[in-house]
């Protein structure tokens, strides 16, 4: 990976980059990893134009961001996926409002903040879709994405239509297919703790998807 | 000043109100602030705080914040409480960052293996939730209190049907297997199981086991109401069934007020029959004389003495004879420390060991006013202003009706401790600080600030009183929240039946 | 499950109300599961919105 990276967003565990108009991120921490992100050791040398030299990095793959098939859901978590209008309460109420009167396309670069709630939800749902092998085309208009949301935002987005996702929501996705106890609460409280109501807000969406979905089904 | 605002239809839990609550009166020029579910019972102790709620049109599902401040930052506070409730400064903690499910269904999901339901929600909504919960299978223990009669009877009934307990309503504390639910102390695992009608009357005999090095398998409790008549005790005796055949049970306890006789009747029968060693604590019952292996006792603390001699394989008469040469040796502290004069005051948290300390004080001193009395002739027409020698009960409902439990906060009580001690004819106050899991993460501190704010103000006037029903493996380790207590002068008894012996002794 | 069964396993709780009570049975090491429960009227309130939703066909 070589190339003029633009230094973009700086946080404790993270710095976000830009090139071409994609995101790129260095992380500290694994759980933070995504699409486009390598793990490093240290943030401190990151400045703008920075040039990453690929043979220089110790580990250079350790996420694989590709999001899995679901080969099935266990029927054992259907009451979770119900609920997922009742975690839009509180300030998240807006979204449902919001969702329905006017649909999912409103809900693009709705809410305050860096990922507006509203793109959170519809990044949980576009995942969900993708992992259970339906077709999404026609859920949001990706058109002009980027003037509707921020920057980041509109990224996620575009990722999760193209079927990429990140390291805490891939967790979810194997704990709910291996069905095992503890593995799903514990990726839930992972996402969870990405922001105030981010993490809520993706579940809610995620968790519509496939409740919609096994409706269906 | 003060400033009144009303948010409707709104619903926060209790916790998180105090919290907002908490925050507030810590901001410089705050003199009070509270924040409400303006129900009845509410707005009659926010107006006897002193706000003025006259001319609003209030309905239980609006919230009020109400604050007492300087005039030039008042307008900020409002702002503030809007700001805590809807982002709370707390919330960045990792607690609040888990996710929990939102249903009962969505939560077995998680926890398909789950086997017994602890529902603390508001009453008019916990008798439903309790029948859905009995449906899934499982067993219930009902913190809430407000819960019809009708409807304990209800779910009693279909509860035995299918083997399920239903520990409650109003049942605050039980132990499964060592494990406390609700208000529950760390006390260590022993061949006692208890069956209790009474919360702290459960809490005062397992804390007082464990000081006498006795431990405890399971306490079930069952609601005071269980042992009444129109229920029949059905709770209470699935608990002695299930405790009669448990291999690991020595030695059964029951714990309560006196049941109704009927009930009564059933329990000693089916305990007769069952030939275990039993100790019937029934507090301020009229049965006297031992029939071994079954014994009667009158007392939380004398409960646990016979109980710890059985499981001992001691003499009980022995100890309770130990426990009187005790109960004697109060009368010197309380010459050391100097008789008082006026009234005594009693404040509690715990409502079987406010009932138990009316019973002893009523025969040292005479007629005690409560707002639950021994004798209903006694009953103080309004629970926020004492008459004569009386105790209070801030576990009533009154009192804990969209608020937290006075052992999850003390900062009411205490707040009445500067209000008894403005009374010229106030001698002693006597209160309860209750540990465990379930309660404040350290009351001693929420009644100490008020205590040494009286003791300012009166000096030696007044005496304090107080009893930690605790123990050193309590989250809160009782001997620091003693050593709270007794830095700002608190006299400490071993017992709630010493602490309010000693009360009365100050005074006569 | 029979109440034998309950004290010989110990409890597996479902937390229904006070969030405080899930925490202290964490703390005992007891399988604990929370419900961040609301009033039915709220949740209806939310249901009549979805219900609404769906019939509306959003998309």
């Amino acid at each position: 990976m070589r190339g003029d990276f633009h230094l973009k967003e700086r946080y404790k565990k993270t710095c976000n980059l830009i090139l071409d108009g994609w995101r790129f991120s260095l992380v500290l921490d694994y759980k933070d990893m995504g699409p486009r992100s390598l793990l490093v050791d240290s943030l401190d040398d990151v400045a703008d134009n920075l040039l990453i030299d690929s043979k220089n990095l110790k580990v250079p793959v350790i996420y694989d961001p590709n999001i899995p098939q679901a080969s099935s859901i266990p029927r054992r978590w259907d009451a979770l996926f119900r609920e997922w209008y009742m975690l839009l309460d509180d300030e998240l109420e807006v979204l449902l409002f919001t969702l329905d009167n006017d649909g999912y396309d409103a809900l693009v670069g709705l809410g305050p903040g860096s990922t507006p709630a509203g793109d959170d939800f519809l990044t949980g749902m576009h995942i969900a879709l993708r992992w259970m092998g339906h077709n999404f085309e026609n859920v949001i208009s990706f058109r002009n994405l980027e003037s509707r949301t921020t920057w980041f935002s509109s990224c996620m987005l575009y990722d999760a239509a193209c079927g990429l996702t990140w390291y805490r929501s891939k967790k979810l996705l194997e704990a709910l297919s291996r069905g095992a106890d503890g593995e799903v609460e514990d990726a839930l409280n992972e996402l969870m703790s990405t922001g105030h109501t981010s993490g809520r807000a993706w579940i809610s969406g995620f968790f519509h998807a496939v409740s919609v979905c096994n409706s269906f089904s | 000043m003060q400033r009144v605002e009303v948010v409707r239809g709104v619903y926060y839990d209790s916790v998180s109100l105090m919290r907002v609550a908490q925050e507030l009166t810590k901001i410089d020029g705050v003199i009070d602030a509270t924040l409400n579910m303006a129900t009845e019972a509410n707005i009659k102790i926010m107006s006897a705080a002193g706000f003025d709620l006259s001319g609003l049109d209030l309905r239980p599902s609006d919230l009020v914040i109400a604050v007492k401040a300087n005039e030039e930052i008042i307008d900020g506070i409002i702002a503030k409480a809007k700001e805590y409730l809807s982002n709370p400064p707390w919330k960045t903690t990792e607690i609040s960052q888990q996710y929990f499910p939102k249903s009962l269904n969505g939560a077995l999901s998680m926890l398909p293996e789950a086997n017994l339901a602890l529902i603390s929600i508001a009453g008019q909504y916990a008798g439903d939730e309790a029948m859905e919960c009995l449906n899934k299978g499982l067993h219930v223990m009902l913190y809430s209190d407000n819960v019809s009669l009708e409807k304990e009877i209800e779910l009693k009934k279909i509860a035995k049907e299918r083997g399920l307990l239903v520990m409650g309503p109003d049942c605050g504390t039980a132990v499964v297997k060592g494990i406390g639910l609700g208000f529950a102390n760390a006390c260590p695992l022993g061949p006692v199981g208890m069956v209790a009608a009474a919360g702290t009357g459960l809490q005062e005999v397992h804390v007082q086991l464990a000081h006498r090095g006795i431990g405890v398998l399971h306490a079930i409790g069952t609601g005071g109401r269980d042992v009444k008549e129109a229920v029949g005790g059905i709770t209470s005796l699935m608990g002695i069934e299930a405790l009669l055949e448990n291999d690991d049970v020595k030695v059964i306890v029951m714990v309560g007020k006196p049941p109704a006789p009927e009930v009564e009747k059933k329990i000693f029968q089916r305990l007769v029959s069952g030939n275990k060693p039993a100790v019937l604590g029934y507090i301020g019952g009229e049965l006297e004389g031992d029939r071994p292996p079954i014994y009667f006792c009158k007392e939380l603390e004398e409960t646990a003495a016979v109980t710890a001699a059985v499981v001992n394989g001691t003499d009980p008469d022995l100890a309770r004879k130990d426990l009187n040469l005790k109960y004697e040796h109060l009368k010197e502290l309380a010459s050391h420390f100097g008789k008082r004069k006026g009234y005594l005051r009693g404040l509690y948290s715990g409502g079987t060991l406010c009932y138990e300390a009316q019973l002893v004080a009523s025969k040292l001193l005479g007629p005690i006013y409560s707002n639950a009395p021994l004798d209903e002739r006694y009953k103080l027409p309004d629970s926020l202003k004492s008459i004569g020698n009386c105790m209070v009960d801030y576990g009533e409902d009154e009192f804990t009706q969209g608020r937290l439990h006075p052992m999850m906060d003390s900062s009411f009580r205490a707040k009445r401790m500067i209000e008894e001690a403005k009374e010229n004819e106030v001698g002693v106050i006597l209160f309860d600080c209750v540990l465990g899991y379930g309660c404040h993460e350290s009351p001693a501190e929420q009644l100490a600030s008020a205590i040494s704010q009286v003791k300012r103000e009166v000096g030696d006037r007044i005496i304090f009183v107080g009893y930690v029903c605790g123990v050193e493996a309590d989250p809160q380790i009782a001997s620091s929240q003693r050593k709270i207590l007794e830095d700002v002068g608190v006299v400490l008894a071993d017992s709630n039946a010493q602490a309010a012996r000693l009360a009365c002794l100050l005074l006569q | 499950m029979a109440i034998k069964d309950l004290l010989a396993n110990g409890p597996i709780v479902v937390n229904i109300g006070i969030e405080q009570f899930y925490h202290d049975l964490k703390k005992q090491d007891a399988k604990v599961v929370h419900v961040d429960w609301r009033p039915s009227a709220l949740k209806s309130d939310l249901l009549s919105k979805l219900r609404k939703l769906r019939e509306g066909g959003a998309n």
